[in-house]
């Protein structure tokens, strides 16, 4: 079995041309099954658009893609089969109780009752909303609304599951919820997901890809893109006094050093901090504090695609 | 059978919309009764004994034009039904489904016509109240009625395939609903309109359907008097439904 065949979506130059605007660009990108993979970038990168061709929602302009090696440009019917959509937008029929709209797509996915009886009380009950379950959805929060649209891409049990920005404006204890169930999800399911905070991509995916202007301008786990920073790891030492020629030899082995007063800022791609430490005192440096901090996903997202606001 | 659950969720909204399915059953009923009453003794048969004035706005003629026009609302309700769907972005979500263009078509067509058909009940009661006869061939109306209907609600997916929001199809429904209208005899008899656009009112269904209608309703017109109308009705209707899944399928 070669790691196509194992792959459930592949992407292979995929480009989508609007007018003059090229949204996605020449994009590639292999994601095994079980993987949670998120896709990041900045307002327009995009992300969305990426989605919707996988979905078979929009033309590809070129390149191929394919869903558990279904070509979503020649066989959409065996896609959609095989896919899970939960989109940005909580779209959601709002004369229609939670469980009414349970049965809509249920069924358009071709479940049968017992099936969809059984899928809907237990996706309902672990996302919080059985007790809200003959409610209209007109009455629900943002958040519950934003559960429902999850259990809806969930019902059918999908191999693929998409989830474009699945917490945005929802609170902290609803976003807890949703992270908690998608994680209970990896492994089984293969999940794209988009989203704009970074902790969750960091704390939910297995890798992060990052878009901008419709190119992957990076790829990797988040501890990969982490470390990749060149500013890296960043330990700042306080002294009491510091000697030039102490901070020359710092500059000879470390990639960046900075040397301010009393303080001495030492990053590192790949900084081991017991041996800085150690070879500091190793120096007769009389050290008053250390402090050390990591680069987060927020800094590689902005490294990469830089901090211009964005439309 | 993947239409189930879109039929089911399209009926379930249309019945809880309270307001909009009252309008749509009152109207033509109301309209039937406020006609009747203007034209009250206008109608008769011409010579001696009648006023003079042809049968033009007798209870049938008025009957057969209000349903008729009750049916051309029909095109708005699933077009606006489609368009809103498209607006709020839930027709999107279910094209993530295994649903064909032809499943969509169905599963938003099933409870319009569910409502024409309680629609044309509903003003035939009032109209058998105001004095209407029920004839032996009158069951034929109905059948007219229901392609009329059918084509109507087709034209509505056709039409919300080209629009992108509620407003933009209900202002094109509403441009074609009244000169559709006009032309094909719901408000003023045929006969009395010049011949360019009496020629071109009876070649639309609903034209078609009214003349078929009131040859029933009045003369007692059998089967075989208004096979050609309902030859067409059925062409319209069928041709229509084939164009819409088309539409559905190219534009949604």
């Amino acid at each position: 079995m070669t790691s196509s065949d194992r792959a459930a979506i592949q992407i292979s130059g995929l480009t989508k041309i609007f007018g003059n605007l090229v949204a996605v660009n020449d994009l590639n990108l292999e994601i095994p099954q079980g993987e949670l993979f998120a896709l990041l970038g900045p307002n327009g990168a995009g992300k969305t658009t990426t989605i919707n061709m996988l979905c078979c929602l929009l033309k590809l302009t070129s390149g191929t893609a394919r869903i558990l090696g279904n070509d979503v440009a020649k066989r959409g019917y065996q896609v959609k089969k095989a896919i899970g959509v939960c989109p940005q937008e909580t779209v959601l029929s709002e004369r229609l109780n939670a469980w009414e709209n349970l049965e809509v797509m249920g069924k358009q996915h071709g479940m049968s009752s017992g099936q969809l009886k059984r899928g809907a009380t237990s996706l309902l009950e672990r996302l919080g909303l059985l007790e809200r379950a003959r409610d209209r959805v007109h009455k629900f929060s943002g958040g519950m609304r934003r559960r429902l649209s999850l259990a809806i891409a969930l019902l059918h049990d999908p191999d693929v599951l998409f989830l474009d920005e699945p917490t945005l404006g929802m609170d902290p204890q609803a976003r807890r919820t949703m992270w908690d169930y998608i994680s209970n999800l990896k492994g089984k399911t293969t999940i794209l997901l988009t989203t704009n905070y970074m902790d969750e991509a960091d704390e939910l995916s297995d890798r992060v890809g990052i878009i901008d202007r419709g190119t992957l301008v990076a790829l990797g786990t988040a501890d990969q893109l982490k470390t990749s920073l060149v500013e890296g790891r960043t330990l700042t030492i306080e002294t009491a006094s510091i000697q030039p020629d102490v901070v020359k030899e710092l500059q000879g082995r470390y990639s960046q050093v900075i040397h301010q007063g009393k303080t001495i800022r030492v990053s590192s791609a790949e900084l081991d901090l017991k041996e800085v430490v150690d070879y500091i005192y190793s120096l007769g440096v009389a050290v008053s504090s250390i402090s050390f901090e990591q680069p987060t996903l927020e800094d590689v997202f902005l490294h990469v695609t830089g901090r211009g606001l964005r439309d | 059978m993947r239409f189930l659950g879109l039929t089911q969720r399209n009926l379930r909204e249309i019945l809880r919309d309270r307001q909009y399915l009252i309008v749509l059953l009152a109207m033509p009923a109301v309209l039937i009764v406020f006609m009747s009453q203007i034209f009250k003794g206008l109608g008769g048969p011409p010579g001696p004994e009648g006023n003079g004035a042809p049968d033009l706005m007798s209870l049938e003629r008025i009957t057969m034009g209000m349903t008729v026009f009750a049916l051309l609302w029909l095109m708005t309700l699933a077009a606006g039904k489609i368009a809103g769907d498209k607006e709020t972005g839930y027709l999107r979500r279910l094209r993530t489904t295994p649903t064909r263009a032809v499943e969509f078509v169905i599963g938003y067509s099933i409870p319009t016509i569910l409502v024409s058909i309680f629609q044309i009940l509903f003003v035939f009661g009032v109209a058998l109240l105001l004095g209407l006869t029920w004839r032996e061939n009158t069951y034929l109306v109905l059948l007219v009625l229901f392609l009329c209907g059918f084509s109507s609600i087709s034209l509505g997916m056709i039409l919300s395939s080209f629009t992108s929001n509620r407003e933009q199809v209900e202002g094109i429904t509403l441009l074609i609903l009244f000169p559709l209208a006009f032309l094909s005899g719901a408000f003023m008899p045929v006969e009395i309109l010049p011949s360019w656009a009496s020629a071109i009112g009876s070649a639309t269904y609903t034209g078609q359907a009214i003349t078929a209608g009131v040859s029933v309703l009045v003369d007692n017109a059998g089967l075989e008097t208004i096979i050609p109308e309902l030859r067409n009705l059925g062409i319209w209707a069928g041709s229509l439904f084939l164009l819409g899944v088309l539409c559905f399928r190219r534009n949604i």
